[in-house]
Parts: C-alpha cells; structure tokens; sequence
C-alpha cells in the first residue's frame, strides 16, 4: 500500500531528497517544493529511516492551497476550526497508519511476533510503576537510522525500540493520545495569528473533536501544520529525531544531509579511493563511508586536534576499517600523481582558514593539487562559499581550448604547471585544461549561501 | 597506516623527483580482522604500483609469498586475493616512520597517523 510522506529538507537540497526516495523507496509522485518534498511510498520504516538527505520525515496528513485568513480574528477563528474539523476521518486514518508505521517498526526489529508480546505485556507493567521515567527515556531516547534494522539492533541496542514499544503499549492500553501542535505560520496568515495562537487554537479544535489531550512536554503525537502563501500541510512527523541527527556521529562539523549529498556527488563504487584533503573532523568522510562502504577513504588534514576528533568520530561510526588519516597540508599532498578517484572537500569560509593567505589566492593552488592527484576520470566535489564561487566561475578557466602551456597530461608537466600558476593568479586568470566542470547546486547552510561544486579530470583539451 | 595508504603515499621534499615508495620502519605493527570483499581486492590491484605493495609487505614480514611479478587473472583467483587482502587492508603500522628513499627524510607514525609534514614549524 502507498501512503503519502513527506520531508522537510535545506534550502537547495530539495533535488537530493527527491533523488533519495526516488531512488532508495522507489517513491512516486514526487513533488518539490521550496523546502519541502512530497512522495508517495511504501510506509516501510526500514526504509524510510534511510533517507540521509533530509531533515525530518513526516506521514502526510493534507495538503491544499492557502488558508487565507480573514483579519477578522473571530472569523479566521472559525476558519481555522473549520479547516482543521472538515475531515475527521482522515485524522483518524492518518494516526492509524502513524501508529501501525511504529508498530512495524517495533515487529521488524525484534523479528518474532511472540516476542513482542511478550514484551509488551513487560512494559505496560512497568509502565504502570514508572510512568515518569517512561517519558523522559521517551523524549531523550534517539530513533536511529541504520542500514538495516538487523543492525539497527545491534549497532543501537534496545533503547530506541523500547521508546517506541512503550508509546505504542501506552496508547493500546486506552490511554488518550496525548499530542501537541508545532505550527509554523508566514506570509499573510502570520498577520492574523502568532504561530502559538494558531497552534493553541488548533490544539484545542482536536481535544473537542477527537477527545485527544494536549501535553507540550511528553506527547505520543506530534501535530506539526506549515500554514503560508502557497500552501498549507498537515501531518505527523513518523519520527520523534530529524533523520538529519545521525546515530553516528556527533555532528560537529558540516550539516550531515550537505555532507551526504556532497558524497553522493562522488561517483564512489567499490574499490574506489576517496580523499578529503582538508578533512577536519571527517564529517564528509563519515557521512560518504556509511553509505557507500565498499571505498576506501583517507582524510587529510594540518591541524592535530581535528585529526585527533575525526579520529573519535569514525570509531565512534564504526568505520576504522575504511577510513585512514595522514597529516599533511592541502597544499602540497603526500598522494602519488593521478592515483585518487575521488576528491571532497569542504573548502573552509576564509575565516578559520590556517593561513593568513586570503583564500582566493590559495584557491588555485589547492585545485591544482586535487588535479593532480586524480586519475583521468575521476571527480571533485567541493562545498564554496559563494563569493568564492562566484570568483572561480569569473576567474578560472576549466577545460579551455587555448594553445598555449603544457601539452600532455604526464606527471612532469604538471609540476611545471604548478610551478606556473603563481604568474597565473598575476594574470587574473587559472587555467585548469583538464577540469570539465559538471555541475553546482546551491544549498543553505542556515546562516551562510555555499555552493556545491563538481567537476571531472579528463586529458588535457590540448591533446584531443 | 594500513599498506594501502602507504602505496598512495610519496614524499615531497623539495628537490625529490618521485619520492615513492617510502620506506618502512616499524616499531608497532598491529594486525586485525577486515571483511574480505573479493570486488572490492580485484578493483584496487590495477590501482597498485604492485612491486612497491609486495616490497613494503616484505619488510614488515608479511608478504605471505606475494608474487614479486603481478599474474594474469588473478581477479577469479580467491587464495590469491585473500593473500593480498590481508597484505594491504589487515597489516597496519601503528608507530615507526617512513623514510624517503631519495632525501632520507623522516615522517614520523604516531598512532597509525603519519605527518607527512616536512616541516613542523610550518603553518
């Protein structure tokens, strides 16, 4: 059966997502909007967990045009009730397969049905002795995403299945739902309500309608209502952490879901060497080794306390096998000419930055050792800022046509190259002959613009 | 530092014209336990300078009679491949260093990093 879902995603990370479920649910009718993506999947918790390019995964309940309120606070004050009692029973329905997706996932990961009784009989009684601590190992407990759910268990324990067994037990032992509303309101409905007056207002609409209890603190239900000038939606978020908080990783770094898409960029198959020369604390590698396990990965970095954390952080995501770290510095790599497949890296914002060399200067020199060290087919993927991006798309010359300079793709003429590029930058313009840009996508890194940059090596154009 | 990290690896000092293969020394060797992936040992051997493999294997004693000379079709041969599995992904330096085998510049391991820093001092 195909239920609708849908993610909230980063500015510019729409087109991953809608890539991601076409691709790991085989999800149909997707449909994009500005921060958000709407599909239709199998409601396979597994699955669903999988989704690395999100935000946060929500069952849809509806989604239609503007509410356009009146000014008219009375009046808007019907409309809303109006729009929120219209279909009761799509409510209902809607909670019913969000309790049957927590149900499935408590099924799946224990395996055996018997043994979920079992259970369940175990935790209603303790649930009777302890009904506070049950809450707070509720809201603090994570609910992971994992390969798989075998490993699921494994990897994560009993904690985060106890959470949902308990709500789930809590709720089949006739208690009411309990629910509370998270409602975010813009453009010209912001006008008439505050988002908190809307979400009281809604909140007390459903306790008349379906007799549920409102509980901000520990609710089993989540209610979450985006009301603005082009739609408004409804639904229940199928889990209780964004599928961006990775089980794995203490996020330290980059936003997991830029890092993932960023990996997903890499071309990575089996047996594929993947470099990042500025790794910092190896969140790009993290994120691209988990889902693309069958590479091997190196993280390069100058700095000993980032390479001491990456260190932390990739034992903690169980990846040592496949994940190496040297100390080096980006601009002159300890890495064998044309022997990497792969290159991400985060090019840092100027301001952290080691040198006190403005990054515009260091650019070219950077890419000048990412080129090398690729193998002619091989792709770099860099995260920009966008001034900087904007000065490499005026200022860098990829894949010309122009005579002059070296002429074959040999190791020896790239030193010579390298050597050049300092009266280069004096000319305003870098060449790269042997970069084929591919594409860029912008992406929201909450406060700052960045661009992700792919190119691809391929012999020099002077030689075709 | 496993074996294969280290056939990517070459030394820059200045004036060094290949800088590769660096030279081992051990002071601690760990062994582990690493899932064999057929595909994965068949896809990187073409990506080797395989000499330098069966070289470095060697002096730490753990080229398990590796072939100084790569053999046609070795990519079905599974005892073969375990063989160079274990070789490049199982063997790990821990501490010791490398050694350019042009400058003799040293590159100290520290817990399984290598600094390939030429120069601490630098930025």
């Amino acid at each position: 059966m195909q239920t609708r879902f849908f993610c909230t995603a980063g500015r510019g990370m729409e087109r991953f997502v809608s890539e991601e479920v076409t691709q790991k649910l085989s999800a149909t009718e997707v449909e994009v909007m500005s921060g958000k993506v709407f599909f239709s999947a199998e409601p396979d918790l597994c699955r669903l967990k999988q989704l690395k390019s999100a935000e946060r995964l929500f069952l849809l309940l509806k989604k239609g045009s503007p509410l356009s309120l009146p000014k008219n606070k009375g009046i808007a004050r019907l409309k809303v009730n109006e729009y929120i009692n219209e279909q009761p029973q799509l409510w209902l329905q809607c909670f019913a397969i969000w309790e049957k997706l927590q149900e499935k996932a408590l099924s799946a990961a224990h395996g055996d049905h018997e043994n979920v009784a079992k259970r369940k009989s175990q935790s209603t009684s303790y649930l009777k002795t302890s009904k506070r601590s049950k809450q707070d190992a509720a809201f603090e407990s994570p609910v992971q995403k994992h390969k798989n759910c075998s490993e699921d268990q494994k990897v994560m324990g009993n904690d985060g299945l106890n959470v949902t067994e308990k709500q789930f037990v809590s709720q089949s032992s006739s208690d009411p739902v309990t629910f509370r509303v998270s409602c975010r309101c813009s453009g010209s409905n912001a006008k008439v309500f505050t988002a908190q007056e809307l979400g009281y207002l809604i909140a007390s609409s459903l306790t008349k309608q379906f007799d549920w209890k409102p509980n901000v603190r520990m609710p089993i239900l989540e209610v979450f209502v985006h009301l603005n000038d082009l739609y408004s939606v409804v639904g229940f978020p199928v889990l209780r952490h964004p599928l961006a908080n990775r089980s794995y990783t203490r996020n330290t770094g980059l936003r997991s879901t830029t890092a993932w898409a960023m990996g997903s960029l890499a071309e990575i198959s089996t047996g594929a060497l993947v470099l990042d020369p500025m790794c910092g604390v190896g969140t790009i590698l993290v994120e691209a080794a988990k889902e693309w396990p069958h590479g091997q990965f190196f993280g390069i970095d100058i700095i000993n306390s980032q390479l001491e954390s990456a260190v932390v952080n990739v034992k903690k995501a169980g990846l040592q096998e496949v994940i190496e770290f040297l100390k080096g510095s980006v601009l002159d790599l300890p890495i064998v000419s044309g022997s990497i497949d792969a290159v991400i890296s985060d090019i840092p914002f100027g301001r952290k930055f080691m040198s006190t060399k403005n990054m515009k200067e260091l650019l070219p020199a950077i890419l000048r050792e990412m080129e090398r060290v690729l193998r002619v087919g091989g792709v770099i993927v860099l995260l920009l800022s966008q001034s900087l991006y904007h000065h490499l798309k005026v200022n860098f010359y990829f894949n010309g046509a122009d005579s002059r300079r070296f002429s074959i793709a040999d190791k020896d003429s790239l030193n010579t190259d390298k050597g050049g590029s300092k009266e280069d930058i004096a000319n305003k313009t870098i060449w790269f002959d042997m970069l084929v840009p591919l594409e860029s996508h912008s992406v929201s890194l909450g406060v700052t613009e960045a661009v992700i940059f792919k190119c691809k090596k391929t012999i020099s154009s002077l030689t075709l | 530092m496993k074996l294969l990290t280290h056939n990517m690896l070459r030394s820059h000092v200045t004036g060094v014209t290949k800088g590769f293969p660096l030279l081992i020394r051990a002071d601690e060797v760990k062994l582990s336990n690493v899932d064999f992936n057929q595909d994965f040992v068949a896809r990187m051997i073409p990506k080797l300078e395989w000499g330098a493999l069966v070289e470095a294997a060697d002096s730490l004693g753990h080229a398990s009679d590796l072939p100084r000379e790569l053999e046609t079709g070795y990519e079905n041969n599974e005892e073969f491949l375990r063989k160079v599995h274990h070789a490049l992904l199982e063997v790990e330096v821990i501490e010791g260093a490398l050694k350019c085998p042009e400058s003799g510049t040293e590159f100290r391991i520290t817990r399984g990093i290598p600094n390939m820093l030429i120069n601490e001092e630098e930025p």
